[in-house]
């Protein structure tokens, strides 16, 4: 329980939430209760019957989806999650000494002048400097899903956050599990992993570096997305959709008991022929049914063929996937 | 949908005074009552330019003839498509000439040819010695510069990417572009959005990818890169509008998506649907490939094993034999790909 630095309102934190949007007023705040300026958001752009309609629209292209999915699926659970983001802008300056690999080559070989027979790798100090400005963009929940963790923020524009907008959708506003200070920390670290990979590239030893990190501008944005679940037939679907843009970003899909007989059934068969094609060209037939060998390179090649694509087909039909829409 | 949010950000724009809502971050704005765009400080983008936009019904001409070209045997695509968004943005771009001088060194391994001699027996019981050629490591350094002078776009918003940007970016030619001129634009009713990247930001970006890009075209090909520096030297940055449209239709009940550049109406990527006829032709045609291939390995194993070979038919044969394998394997693969596949993506 947190009390609201702003409204007075009591409301429920979770263990480990540190920056806070009070749910009564929309005041984004420290646990002391220091008002956050930088808070922002993305617009709902698809409210909860177009994000369904989307879903589904675009689930029923998958392979195998019944057909019926638009008019026999039923949508259980429809909550709009607002996850919270920090994104910083770290400019990074690095100049390094180290050593480098280079090398020096001996005996040219006469068939191929410019090859040489040996190499003899030396190391050399080398100096230089990389000037990167990276753009790092740190989730601010821990227990996130990996696709809505890499889900695009969107290229619509975005808000100061407005508590009433959330409110609209019945949204649920996650709290930063992070500080200001802790993310700043958190992009200047991997602004300086990728300055190191940058400097590696160049030198294997760095012998001393000197790094001008500065992270500039750090915002904390709220992205709303719709986490759905459906049912179709005896079992439920999960699906996450963007709130914003309406791109499906992960979503689980029922495929049709006749696409999974199907699969199963037909690559069962193309397996069976194109064993049998095998057996038939490597003679092995010869001994149990007298059969002599025939069919020796086209048996082994279209046998082959055969028994691939079964399994592909046995895989595809008893497999279950998620979705993801390419953006 | 949606109500206003209580603290956007105003911008009295510096022409026309009137009040511009922007977003948080942007840089650069533009009025959406005159269109005059200025940095934040009120300071006129010079030299900035645009490209012109076609309005929606020709963008829908450029979407179908997209579709047309590239239905197959789906006849009924162009007639049975039904587009639920078709809405004109105009995105920021930041444009610059970008001339990058690298050197770089390394080495790459190759197969030196060695002819060597051998004593072989033959089923005589003779000795006698053959040459054969035999292939050892050989190193070859590498020293060389890379020069490029190119056109750099990139998308002036944080963070941002949307279905199609890379080919889109590609499509935009800079010789085409005009002096940002809202009256042209007005009445197709763009979404106007605002650069949230600066200038200087953007060389600096700039600098970062064309180095990137560089190290990575000359590590390409060799076996390891000691050495690779690179100096830039960023040019003629300028603001660019560029309009853009994403598209999203129907078929059969079934949702799809292509990009489309607003300035010829053309699509530069999109998402083509697969029936279930033609689903099944690729799955006959994979079927024909492994008859195909088959019959290649029938004669290629005649041939290699001398059975009913005319004189001399044999290398003919064996040549035949191979092609007729590697045709029936890749229409196998070929066909079954379709088979299981979601969607086409068809560039434009």
């Amino acid at each position: 329980m947190a009390r609201c630095a702003f409204c007075d309102a009591n409301f429920e934190t979770g263990p480990g939430d540190v920056l806070l949007v009070c749910p009564y007023c929309g005041t984004a705040q420290t646990t002391e209760g220091t008002k956050f300026q930088d808070h922002y958001m993305i617009r709902v752009h698809f409210d909860q019957g177009e994000a369904q309609t989307t879903l589904l629209d675009w689930v029923s292209k998958q392979l195998g989806v019944p057909e019926d999915l638009n008019v026999a699926s039923k949508f259980v659970k429809y909550q709009q999650i607002w996850y919270p983001f920090w994104i910083s802008r770290v400019d990074a300056h690095t100049d390094y000494q180290g050593m480098g690999r280079d090398a020096n080559f001996y005996n040219e070989w006469p068939q191929r002048r410019g090859a040489y027979k040996r190499i003899d790798f030396f190391w050399k100090p080398e100096s230089g400097a990389f000037t990167r400005r990276h753009e790092i963009n740190i989730a601010g929940v821990k227990n996130i899903d990996a696709d809505v963790r890499s889900h695009p923020i969107p290229t619509r524009a975005k808000e100061y956050f407005s508590h009433a907008h959330a409110e609209e959708f019945d949204g649920k506003v996650l709290h930063s599990n992070m500080t200001e200070d802790q993310a700043k920390k958190l992009a200047h670290q991997i602004a300086h992993d990728r300055q190191t990979n940058l400097v590696l590239q160049e030198v294997t030893k760095i012998d001393s570096r000197q790094d001008k990190i500065d992270v500039g501008e750090t915002f904390l944005i709220h992205v709303p997305v719709w986490e759905l679940e459906y049912r179709y037939g005896n079992k439920k679907y999960k699906a996450s959709v963007s709130a914003s843009t309406g791109y499906v970003i992960e979503s689980q899909y029922p495929r049709s008991m006749s696409f999974r007989a199907g699969g199963i059934g037909v690559g069962l068969i193309m397996l069976l022929l194109g064993a049998g094609l095998i057996m038939l060209a490597t003679g092995i037939l010869t001994d149990l049914v007298g059969i002599a060998a025939m069919l020796q390179g086209g048996g082994l090649i279209s046998g082959g063929l055969l028994a691939i694509l079964g399994l592909l087909l046995i895989y595809k039909g008893a497999s279950s996937k998620e979705a993801k829409e390419n953006v | 949908m949606g109500s206003e949010a209580e603290a956007a950000d105003m911008f009295k724009c510096p022409v026309c005074n009137g009040n511009v809502k922007t977003g948080p971050d942007d840089v650069v704005i533009s009025c959406t009552y005159c269109g005059s765009t200025s940095t934040i400080e009120g300071k006129a983008i010079g030299d900035h330019l645009m490209e012109t936009a076609v309005d929606a019904d020709e963008r829908m001409q450029g979407f179908h003839s997209f579709l047309d070209k590239n239905k197959g045997m789906n006849k009924s695509l162009v007639q049975g498509c039904q587009v639920v968004e078709n809405r004109l943005i105009y995105v920021p771009i930041w444009t610059a000439k970008v001339k990058a001088d690298s050197y770089y060194k390394g080495y790459r391994t190759v197969q030196v040819p060695v002819q060597k001699t051998r004593t072989v027996r033959d089923s005589d019981g003779k000795s006698r010695t053959e040459t054969y050629t035999d292939y050892e490591t050989g190193y070859e350094p590498v020293q060389d510069e890379i020069h490029t002078d190119t056109d750099e776009r990139l998308l002036a918003r944080k963070g941002a990417r949307f279905y199609g940007l890379e080919d889109y970016l590609e499509t935009i030619n800079l010789a085409k572009t005009v002096p940002y001129d809202f009256q042209k634009i007005k009445d197709l009713e763009p979404a106007l959005l605002n650069a949230e990247i600066g200038q200087e930001e953007f060389e600096k970006a700039i600098h970062g990818r064309v180095a990137d890009r560089h190290r990575s075209q000359a590590g390409s090909g060799l076996t390891e890169l000691f050495d690779c520096r690179t100096t830039t030297n960023v040019r003629g940055t300028t603001y660019l509008q560029a309009p853009f449209s994403l598209i999203r239709y129907k078929f059969e009940g079934d949702l799809y998506k292509a990009a489309i550049d607003g300035n010829t109406g053309r699509v530069v990527l999109g998402e083509i649907p697969i029936t279930r006829g033609q689903r099944i032709m690729w799955t006959l045609l994979g079927i024909i490939g492994i008859i195909v291939a088959g019959g290649g390995g029938e004669l290629f194993m005649g041939a290699g094993m001398g059975i009913n070979v005319q004189p001399d038919g044999d290398i003919m044969q064996i040549v035949l034999g191979i092609a007729a394998i590697i045709i029936g394997i890749i229409m196998t693969f070929g066909g079954f790909r379709v088979l299981i596949m979601t969607q086409r993506t068809k560039k434009g």
